[in-house]
């Protein structure tokens, strides 16, 4: 007889940071870490930080890309991986989605992927990595909502790590 | 208002806060200000306490810099060089967001260009460079 596979959640005070968050409607799939943040998950790397250079450690922002905040800085780090936008979260056979999230202040705060049986993957911070199965789950007041969509051919997605660079020059 | 609290609740406003009726008297913005003159014992409760506070508000946070606008981050580079030995040991058991902190307070970058793409290598640079000054990591 197989092992039963044992789900495993945030802590308790972790969930509670999102409000629409029930174990009915996540689980959690990596240990926490500070290596990768949720725009570097969602464009498939897990080896460094996406931000546009701050200037204190090594983090990775694509050429090209607007630097900074904005949606549209989000929108166009996406843009250079060849995501288009497109209108809503809904399963589209052929294509991966990935949903922004913004906060109050009209800036990127967090990033989700869709995976092909239409649940989402994010990256809470340097907490764990987490698949959810709408992407209002992790709507909150420091995320955000989610507020733009983006997709490309599922053809496209792979082997992210052969197209980005490595960090921001000094 | 004291200045510490009118910047918690500046912060929370701007970046979202899960409970926004927390009675900040009770937060780690109130732990009082020490000195480099200080006991390493009262240096040392005072830095855990703010480092807890700070990774438990930020932790969730996918931008670095809103991370370093903390409050409680910025009363750990408030406190000088003091916290260097506490903010290293956090670093190599954590490997948590200490760079700019780091920087901050040496005034110095002790990472070779060749080093700065690897974020292991960023972190053993900073480690040595504690050990060369002798501090206890």
């Amino acid at each position: 007889m197989g092992k039963k596979k044992r789900v495993r959640y945030l802590s308790p005070e972790r969930e509670r940071a999102f409000p629409s968050l029930s174990r009915s409607n996540y689980e959690a799939t990596s240990d926490e870490t500070t290596k990768y943040n949720c725009i570097a998950y969602v464009a498939g790397d897990e080896s460094q930080w996406w931000q546009p250079y701050i200037g204190d450690r090594p983090t990775y922002w694509p050429d090209g890309a607007i630097k900074g905040y904005s949606i549209e800085a989000l929108v166009s780090a996406f843009r250079a991986l060849g995501y288009t936008m497109c209108s809503g979260g809904e399963l589209e056979p052929g294509f991966e989605k990935i949903a922004l999230y913004v906060n109050a202040n009209g800036e990127w705060a967090h990033a989700a992927r869709q995976q092909a049986d239409g649940s989402w993957l994010s990256k809470l911070g340097d907490w764990e990595d987490i698949c959810h199965t709408t992407v209002e789950a992790v709507e909150c007041d420091v995320y955000g909502k989610a507020s733009r969509y983006m997709k490309r051919p599922i053809r496209k997605a792979r082997s992210e790590k052969q197209r980005v660079g490595r960090h921001e020059s000094q | 208002m004291e200045d510490y609290e009118r910047d918690s609740l500046v912060f929370n406003k701007y970046y979202g806060s899960e409970d926004k009726d927390k009675d900040i008297s009770t937060s780690a913005l109130d732990v009082p200000v020490h000195t480099e003159d200080d006991e390493p014992e009262t240096m040392e409760t005072q830095f855990n306490h703010l480092a807890n506070t700070w990774k438990a508000e930020t932790g969730m946070l996918s931008r670095l810099d809103q991370k370093y606008m903390h409050p409680a981050y910025q009363q750990i580079i408030g406190m000088g060089k003091a916290a260097i030995p506490f903010i290293l040991r956090d670093l190599r058991a954590t490997r948590g967001h200490w760079f700019w902190a780091l920087r901050a307070i040496a005034r110095e970058n002790p990472v070779p260009q060749e080093s700065a793409g690897d974020i292991d290598k960023v972190i053993e640079a900073w480690l040595e460079w504690g050990r060369k000054r002798g501090y206890d990591i």
